[in-house]
């Protein structure tokens, strides 16, 4: 994952926490014993892909999961063999929402 | 499929908000008696469970006995009526090296020291597991709700 990019460093009183423009300062300490306020603009993050390309490593949520499984079990190559959905751990009291 | 609270929580609940504390007569504020100091384990199991007793553990290379720990906390519900999703967002995955192919029943919930908490049915169960295969537990793929 990329470093985020120091867009640019200011030099005065610009408090550690403020936000310009989107972008949050941090306050540094350079050589010099100047305390300058960086800008830092977060790295673009990758959006979640239901198909990868190939070669790209699947992001989370994992693609190969469908909507509705719980589990599954997958060949030595990957490839899902069998599937089932969710397992409900379920115990009842009778309590309705009405009686929170 | 069957599942619920082992008979151990019930008991628990019941204690810890009755009078049965250390202190007379104050309520069993000792908590629910489970470790907190480490990470819950899902255990797989060959038989179900119980509420009163665990299925027979699966056994073999590629199982750790006790079961696989949590990474990580899921967030707590605020409302009795919602429900807790497990794992959070990292996959339970298992890959069968025993030689033989395993029969996965059941799983129950357990605290780092092997106490229960709750068990269940895979849906779908027995799940048959060839040697060389992989069982995996999809993020949300198990659901707890007391209703």
């Amino acid at each position: 994952m990329a470093d985020d990019r120091i867009a640019f460093t200011l030099i005065g009183p610009v408090p550690d926490g403020v936000t310009i423009g989107g972008a949050v300062a941090e306050l540094a300490e350079h050589p010099g014993g100047l305390v300058t306020a960086e800008i830092r603009i977060p790295a673009p993050q990758p959006e979640p892909s239901p198909d990868p390309l190939p070669g790209q490593e699947p992001l989370w949520p994992d693609p190969g999961w469908e909507d509705g499984q719980g589990w599954r079990i997958l060949g030595p190559g990957g490839d899902v063999l069998d599937s089932g959905p969710p397992v409900e751990l379920e115990e009842h009291f009778g309590w309705t929402d009405e009686e929170d | 499929m069957a599942s619920g609270m082992a008979s151990a929580l019930r008991a628990a609940v019941i204690n810890a908000t009755a009078p049965t504390g250390a202190t007379a007569g104050a309520a069993g504020t000792q908590a629910l008696g489970f470790s907190t100091s480490a990470a819950m384990k899902v255990r797989l199991n060959s038989t179900s469970s119980t509420a009163t007793a665990a299925g027979t553990e699966l056994t073999g290379t590629g199982y750790t006995a006790g079961g696989q720990a949590f990474t990580e906390s899921q967030t707590a519900i605020t409302s009795p009526t919602n429900s807790i999703t497990l794992p959070k967002t990292t996959v339970l995955s298992w890959t069968n090296s025993s030689g033989s192919a395993w029969s996965i029943q059941s799983l129950d919930i357990t605290d780092s020291a092997a106490v229960r908490t709750w068990w269940g049915d895979f849906t779908g169960a027995p799940v048959s597991v060839a040697n060389g295969n992989t069982f995996q537990v999809a993020v949300n793929g198990i659901s707890i709700t007391l209703t």
